[in-house]
């Protein structure tokens, strides 16, 4: 079942030029859905699109945001608040910052529960205990009681994740959630993501830039490139027979630490776009090995959810994949 | 010790005050390092991989040991010869825009070093060799008299590698150079330090939390977890066989661009970091280590000759090597 569909979401900055351009995407009920890209991709604009939190210099300037059914974007400002937090949680980059210096760890968890859930104070400081025990957080009531400054980078992530699940959400949006911590406290993150999905059944996007990240947790990816999707897959179909000339670039472009170091690095030259000055056509075309002259028209994206790409000239199709089939 | 090493690093210790304390970011750190070669420096944040690039430089003062450079000790270099050494020696960091000065354009942040220890060059000659190292790093004449603002943060790590590079020093320090980058930029910033590792012979102190982008440069590693070197090995070795229980941690943790990889991978008990400031008696990882027995809680393991040029600082190493045989 299709928990959330977006459908044709163009965002833009207010007068100025656009940053999503007729984004399509599906997450079903319980999927963990990847949406990776470089920086300024809008990997991250689709993440603050649906959960409501877009900054005031950016607007929706068209498409819908369906979550369960109804299209959040019709929604008089209240309810729509009502909805997304009745139902979804957001994971934030940064631990050291999304939490409050000030106030002590069990309110900044108890709080949205009981103001925004009505449950009681009781209720909620069990449910955060729990969950605390849960991401493996060693003396929970001590933690609870204690200031973020006094817990660990990764011990913070932990919480924030703690505390993102707190109310069963139906969604959660992670915006590179791994991204600021160590490889080990990575590592616990990614096996908790894996543990909490199978026992609660959350959908899960996950914005990340780490192949690495999406290859163990992932269901089906998006790759994002300069405001748009330009391929939908499975991640076993992205990994074995990624078809746009720019996945293809990103898989080749990551070393492996399990891999002698005997040939170069793929590189894919260039730099990614300027949004303020995007290209006309393709935006990956100054960058594409394969760009001819009809690339000055931007292409279409073609195909359904599970196998899509954005591209004139697209590399061989997933014939050879072999693995499990990644999407529910 | 060999008379050829570039740096001869013998029991370098830092020691940082602090509010709650002294902090002894870098313990009795000892490792060679020969002209051309590449030592990867790895552990987690907080290890002192960054402190310990900096003691090498001397842009931090030493607690305890000494740093010698072709055989000389740097702490006793006079000021002339300090200047000069710091000709052979130069750094790459972390943030390639906020290491530029803004003021200056990229033409003129290349040719600063040269100004400064190349004053008998003139500014024809100057000029030729900015442009011929810029060229280098992929950046064409165009662009010689932009600003770093106008630059993506590749293109600056370019410019700072071209500045590191003017002089044709004899060893770089890169600390974190391609951790701020793009993917698909950050390729293009490795395979440039290969080659130009490669053409110009230069050795390379490259200071990581990614462990494939240390695969790919180095061909020795060193692993320090709270300060303290925990192994030193060949890099072939030590991917294919790390001896270590803590360097055996770094890499499982890994992510890998394979899902048939990701999946089968069992969850992994990795533990805290302990507090810096109450580090562990004996041996610093037994905290988190899998098969830490009593005695490494009371000894304080030797940082010993393993096989070959391998050393490592474990009591347990032998017992895995002989268990798994």
């Amino acid at each position: 079942m299709t928990y959330l569909s977006i459908r044709d979401l163009s965002v833009r900055l207010r007068n100025g030029p656009p940053l999503l351009r007729r984004v399509s995407l599906d997450v079903e009920a319980g999927e963990v859905r990847a949406l990776v890209g470089e920086s300024g991709a809008g990997k991250s604009m689709i993440g603050k699109a649906v959960l409501g939190i877009l900054p005031p210099s950016v607007e929706i300037s068209g498409g819908q945001i369906l979550l369960d059914g109804t299209d959040l974007l019709t929604l008089p400002p209240k309810d729509r608040r009502r909805r997304i937090g009745a139902s979804c949680a957001l994971i934030p980059q940064d631990p050291l910052t999304a939490l409050n210096p000030s106030h002590r760890i069990g309110p900044q968890i108890t709080d949205r529960l009981v103001d925004i859930l009505g449950w009681t104070r009781a209720d909620a400081e069990a449910r955060a205990k729990a969950l605390l025990a849960e991401v493996q957080i060693p003396d929970p009531d001590r933690v609870l009681r204690a200031y973020p400054h006094e817990l660990s980078g990764g011990m913070r992530q932990r919480i924030l994740i703690a505390s993102a699940f707190a109310a069963e959400p139906k969604l959660i949006v992670a915006d590179e959630p791994t991204t600021a911590l160590d490889v080990t406290v990575q590592r616990q993150v990614l096996d908790l993501f894996r543990d909490l999905r199978r026992e609660l059944g959350t959908a899960l996007v996950l914005i990340t830039h780490d192949l690495g990240v999406v290859a163990g947790l992932c269901d089906r990816v998006a790759v994002m490139y300069a405001g748009r999707v330009v391929e939908r897959a499975t991640t076993d179909r992205l990994f074995a027979a990624p078809r746009h000339p720019y996945g293809a670039g990103l898989l080749a472009a990551m070393p492996r630490v399990d891999e002698r170091p005997d040939r170069p690095l793929g590189t894919i030259p260039g730099a990614p776009p300027d949004l303020r000055r995007p290209p006309a056509g393709c935006a990956f075309r100054p960058r594409c090995a394969r760009a001819a002259a009809d690339c000055a028209v931007a292409p279409a994206l073609v195909g359904d959810e599970r196998d899509a790409v954005a591209c004139h000239r697209p590399l061989a199709g997933p014939a050879a994949v072999d693995g499990a089939p990644g999407a529910p | 010790m060999s008379t050829e090493s570039l740096l001869s690093v013998r029991d370098v210790t830092v020691d940082y005050a602090t509010g709650r304390g002294r902090l002894r970011a870098v313990d009795r750190v000892s490792f060679e390092l020969g002209a051309g070669e590449a030592l990867g420096l790895v552990g987690e944040s907080g290890c002192g991989k960054s402190t310990l690039g900096r003691a090498l430089l001397r842009l931090v003062p030493l607690a305890g040991g000494e740093v010698r450079w072709q055989g000389r000790d740097l702490a006793r270099l006079r000021r002339d010869e300090l200047r000069r050494l710091r000709a052979d020696l130069q750094i790459v960091f972390q943030d390639p825009l906020a290491s530029l000065d803004p003021r200056l354009t990229i033409g003129q942040s290349v040719a600063e070093p040269l100004e400064v220890h190349r004053p008998e060059l003139g500014r024809t000659a100057v000029r030729e060799r900015v442009g011929r190292m810029l060229a280098r790093v992929g950046l064409g004449p165009e662009l010689h008299n932009r600003y770093p603002h106008e630059f993506s943060g590749g293109q600056c790590q370019r410019v700072g590698i071209a500045r590191a590079m003017i002089l044709e020093p004899k060893l770089v320090v890169c600390d974190e150079p391609v951790s701020a980058l793009d993917v698909s930029v950050q390729g293009q910033i490795v395979e440039l330090l290969r080659e130009l590792r490669r053409d110009h012979g230069t050795a390379l102190v490259f200071i990581s939390h990614n462990l494939a982008v240390v695969r790919r440069l180095c061909e020795r590693v060193l692993v320090m977890y709270l300060g303290r070197t925990m192994e030193f090995a060949p890099s072939e070795e030590f991917y294919a066989d790390p001896l270590h229980p803590y360097s055996r941690l770094l890499l499982d943790a890994v992510p890998v661009p394979d899902p048939r990889v990701e999946r089968a991978r069992p969850p992994l008990a990795a533990g805290e970091v302990a507090s810096p400031f109450a580090p562990p008696s004996g041996c610093v990882f037994r905290t988190r280590c899998p098969v830490a027995v009593e005695a490494c809680a009371r000894d304080v393991p030797a940082f010993e000759a393993a096989t070959g040029s391998r050393r490592v600082a474990c009591l347990r190493w032998g017992d895995r090597v002989t268990a798994r045989r």
